[in-house]
């Protein structure tokens, strides 16, 4: 390492001399371009986070930014924008979950292995709400709320930014990993049709989406632009063969075909999503903005299979057991609308106001309610989660000349936002104890189990409806302190209603050593609000154990007598401290290459406990000897380290095309820090009850992320090759092996207005490693398990 | 001795392997001296071969030394290019091509009306200025410099805009 610094610092060095010479070669080689071409030429990326008020070269910012372009999104083929971060990002998770309930169709997506609630996304800069879902169950991100980037339509994104550094003393709770910036496309220039359809391999997972793109052009330069889409994709299903005792032991149909009962796989869903991009010029000042998606979302997975001889399955109903399904429809908006300009003396202001929601109405097919026996419904309305979230902003920003080598940018500003979650009782019949015992079998007048098979209403004591609102206000600075050294100083103070204020702060310096080196470095703080589902969210929900068998647990209210009993206390904000530094060394145009070392130390972290029972706690508590509870507990500190490297190399071959390498690396390792604090109540079992998702949270997520990516364009031609190698990680107690990935989009333009492209996700039809224990696969793969897909696209412009 | 044959490999093939990818401000001046060429001027300032193609940059520089760089040595138009950078429209009467920086976007409309009808190319990336009757308009897409043009302003200005150029922007 300090060898392949020193080298880059004297390549830097002996790279400056020659820059004069190469700008020359670039003036000579531009002389001989068309204006045409001209028009063609691509030029650096710039990203709007990482400096207020200006946009900044990403190559000149002094934390580290990814950027990816509407271009690169689209010769993906994914049609869900966490797939195509995925692709992009090192470090980027999205793992295929199945059988966890609600997060089988709003799918967690985490950045350095940490949490989905520590990422905070803006869209054009402003606060995106997190989904109304709280995910309770066995996956990666338990515990957690986090923002559904599915929801909003790839075709209305102009580019993506990534900041990859926390930045809450500038921008807020949540920003801990990470900030996710979607930049919808502006203009009214484009007006493009596109089509996709593609399967897996395998026949299954068949997608079909097409969506419109369309602009108006309004006078000086402003613009509306919409874009609707509808996303169409099957199930696909992994789930091994059930070689259980299906029926009583007497019963000679335990002798027949053995069948695929349970789904393993990806959800049916079906999204109709839209969005909006407006600028309306009021005057040469001031500016009208208004910007908005909405997402509408079917979706359908399985529960775990009933079977025939199971005590919960009604078998005047269902004399071959049956498989719930749970099928959620979920609503999702945010609207911005704002007002910005300058005034005479130079500063800048933007006020603005965003209405954001997500609503998902749990609705449970194919099921029933054992304790209303033979006369119980199959369908069932189970009830809603809601949340909504107001918040109003207003920024400030001026240059102010003081001398130095460039004007000091002041960004100050002030947020108002108000959040709300609710729940809503399912119809009764989804949660009853109707009384009718078990009807037949060895267990036949027993009581029978309550509420829908699959995923138990909402009760009408689950009811609740609970916000807050905060205020915050900020200070950034940013200046040219000497001719290379630059320094950036920001600090934000926000006060809750429901648990007090947090003070944050920032500190980054950056120095340019020589023209083609820059070295740069941060330190700050930062928070993360408990969410109000973390805080209010209650329920039973059903688990499956590790031995298969499956049982119910209740999640407790912190605030509740019974999680009082069980010593809970209210939440406080997580706490943040972080350290970066890194270089970006760009020797000539054509080669960038960046490395970063990020620390980051989280106090107070909220963990969900696993199931409290009597039996592996002191508690001696009625309730918990019928039911075990979990609730939500501040018990652990973590650190997170690691580095990401980034290396870009573009090639012209002239006549012959244009080729761009691109690799990403991603390392990170997060760990318990300290000892997990858990209440004293609980006994010496306590720590393992508030850590049982040590692994998952320390080896669930892949150490190690490579992206390859070769873009080669030449006339009408595209293709992209990307090579992707995700790293090893645990699932149940196992560790499959890291695991290698291919993609291809290949796209030609047929003619001006018509562009065709055929590509395939996982060429090699790459799987992880099945579990040992069951033969299952691992349930976080972070690219799942459906194998290879391939899919054509159409696209008109008109 | 392996490792730093390693190096000097490494470093020959990013020495000498051509290099394009482009500055933003760099490609945008570079735009400068290749619009003249779709243009025409009046009969007497074209024939005028005596002087200077006059560059002028009004407002903020954010070019650096681009023009210089670009320019300092070149003709356009048959003539040797001079490049003027000031901050008062008044100085700008001489000048052949004229680009309004965006820090003078709060006065535009003054900045326009001070040279309306003289035959001098407008450029700009100022938000909204073909629609206040600047000649050209710079706007950013896809990390691509897009031109907007108002044929009816050069026309005002006495200016031609060739078929070519208004066909390309279209």
């Amino acid at each position: 390492m300090k060898k392949l610094l020193i080298t880059i610092i004297a390549l830097s060095f002996a790279q400056s001399i020659l820059n004069t010479e190469i700008l020359a070669n670039e003036i000579e080689q531009l002389d001989h371009t068309s204006i045409e071409d001209l028009l063609n030429v691509e030029t650096d990326v710039k990203a709007n986070l990482g400096s207020r008020g200006d946009s900044v070269d990403l190559l000149e910012a002094k934390v580290p930014v990814d950027v990816i372009t509407a271009e690169q999104i689209n010769h993906t083929g994914y049609t869900e924008l966490s797939k195509v971060l995925q692709r992009f990002i090192p470090g980027f998770n999205f793992p295929r979950v199945s059988n966890n309930d609600g997060t089988d169709h709003v799918r967690p997506f985490t950045l350095r292995g940490m949490s989905p609630d520590q990422i905070l996304v803006l869209v054009n800069g402003k606060r995106l709400h997190s989904s109304s879902l709280l995910h309770v169950n066995g996956s990666i991100g338990r515990g957690s709320t986090g923002v559904d980037l599915n929801t909003i339509p790839l075709h209305s994104i102009e580019r993506v930014e990534v900041l990859r550094d926390a930045a809450a003393a500038q921008y807020g709770s949540d920003a801990i990993a990470g900030i996710i910036n979607i930049i919808l496309k502006s203009g009214s220039e484009e007006k493009r049709l596109t089509t996709t359809l593609g399967q897996t391999y395998s026949g299954e997972g068949a997608l079909y989406q097409t969506d419109i793109h369309y602009g108006i052009a309004l006078p000086l330069d402003g613009f509306i632009n919409a874009t609707a889409e509808f996303r169409d994709r099957s199930r696909t299903n992994h789930a091994l063969l059930d070689d259980r005792q299906q029926y009583f032991d007497d019963d000679l149909k335990n002798n027949n075909l053995i069948h695929q009962n349970n789904r393993q796989g990806d959800p049916d869903s079906q999204d109709f999503l839209f969005a909006l991009n407006s600028e309306i010029p009021l005057s040469d000042d001031i500016l009208f903005y208004l910007h908005g998606t909405v997402d509408y979302r079917e979706s359908e997975a399985g529960a775990f299979f009933r079977r025939p001889a199971d005590n919960r399955t009604v078998r005047g109903i269902y004399p071959d057991g049956f498989l719930p399904i749970i099928a959620p429809k979920i609503m999702d908006y945010s609207t911005t609308t704002g007002i910005k300009g300058e005034m005479e003396n130079g500063l800048n202001w933007d006020l603005s106001h965003t209405v954001g929601g997500n609503q998902l109405n749990y609705h449970v097919k194919n099921s029933l309610n054992t304790s209303l026996g033979i006369n119980s419904p199959r369908n069932f309305d189970a009830g809603i989660l809601s949340s909504r979230q107001h918040t109003t902003t207003l920024d400030l920003f001026k240059k102010l000349n003081l001398g130095l080598e460039e004007p000091i940018k002041i960004a100050a500003g002030f947020e108002w936002r108000y959040e709300n979650f609710a729940i809503h009782a399912g119809e009764e019949s989804s949660y009853i104890q109707g009384g009718v015992p078990i009807l037949d079998g060895p267990n036949a007048g027993n009581k029978a189990s309550s509420g829908a098979q699959g995923f138990g209403g909402f009760t009408t004591e689950n009811e609740l409806e609970e916000d807050r609102h905060n205020f915050a206000t900020y200070l950034d600075l940013e200046a040219q302190l000497l001719d290379k050294l630059s320094l950036n100083l920001a600090g934000r103070y926000e006060y809750f209603s429901d648990f007090g204020s947090s003070l944050n702060g920032k500190f980054s310096l950056a120095y340019q050593v020589v023209d083609t080196l820059l070295l740069r470095s941060s330190v700050s703080t930062g928070f993360r609000a408990p969410s109000l589902q973390q805080t209010y969210f209650n329920n039973t929900s059903t688990l499956k154990n590790l031995n298969g068998s499956l049982s119910t647990a209740e999640i407790l209210r912190v605030n509740s007598s019974i999680a009082q009993e069980l010593g809970a206390s209210s939440l406080k904000p997580e706490e943040s401290q972080h350290f970066t530094a890194g270089f970006v060394y760009k020797p000539t145009a054509n080669l960038s290459l960046s490395a970063d070392y990020f620390y980051t130390k989280i106090e107070n972290r909220i963990i969900f406990s696993r199931n409290i029972s009597s039996s592996n706690s002191s508690i001696d508590s009625d309730i918990l000897a019928l039911i075990p509870a979990r609730f939500f507990s501040n018990a652990i500190d973590t650190q997170t380290q690691g580095y990401d490297l980034r290396g870009n190399y573009l090639i012209d071959f002239e006549e012959q095309g244009e080729l761009k390498l691109t690799v990403g690396y991603h390392y990170s390792k997060n760990r318990l820090k300290g000892s997990v604090r858990s209440p004293a109540v609980l006994g010496e079992e306590g720590s393992k009850i508030f850590f049982s998702d040590r692994e998952r949270l320390e080896l669930g997520q892949p150490n190690d992320n490579l992206i390859l990516m070769a873009y080669y364009k030449k006339d009408d031609f595209d293709g992209v090759v990307k090579f992707i190698k995700a790293g090893a990680f645990s699932d149940q107690q196992e560790r499959p092996d890291s695991q290698w990935l291919v993609d291809i989009d290949l796209s030609y333009q047929l003619h001006s207005n018509f562009n065709v492209a055929v590509g395939v996700h996982n060429l090699f039809d790459s799987e992880p490693e099945r579990n040992s224990e069951d033969g299952e696969f691992p349930r976080s793969a972070p690219y799942g398990y459906n194998g290879g897909f391939y899919y054509c696209r159409l696209a008109v412009d008109f | 001795m392996i490792y730093l044959l390693k190096i000097i490999f490494l470093f020959g093939i990013l020495t000498f392997i051509p290099a394009y990818a482009v500055d933003r401000e760099q490609h945008k001046a570079t735009f400068l001296g290749y619009l003249p060429n779709y243009i025409k001027w009046p009969t007497s300032i074209a024939e005028d071969k005596s002087g200077f193609f006059n560059m002028c940059v009004l407002g903020e520089n954010t070019f650096k030394d681009f023009l210089k760089q670009l320019y300092g040595n070149k003709s356009i138009k048959n003539k040797p290019v001079k490049i003027y950078y000031f901050d008062d429209i008044s100085d700008s009467l001489h000048c052949h091509l004229l680009f309004i920086s965006i820090s003078e976007r709060k006065i535009i409309s003054e900045i326009l009306t001070f040279i309306k009808d003289k035959p001098i190319l407008t450029i700009s990336e100022i938000r909204g200025f073909v629609d206040k009757q600047g000649i050209v308009q710079f706007y950013m897409k896809a990390q691509k410099v897009h031109l907007k043009i108002n044929n009816q302003a050069a026309i005002k200005h006495g200016l031609k805009i060739s078929s070519q150029l208004l066909a390309i922007t279209r």
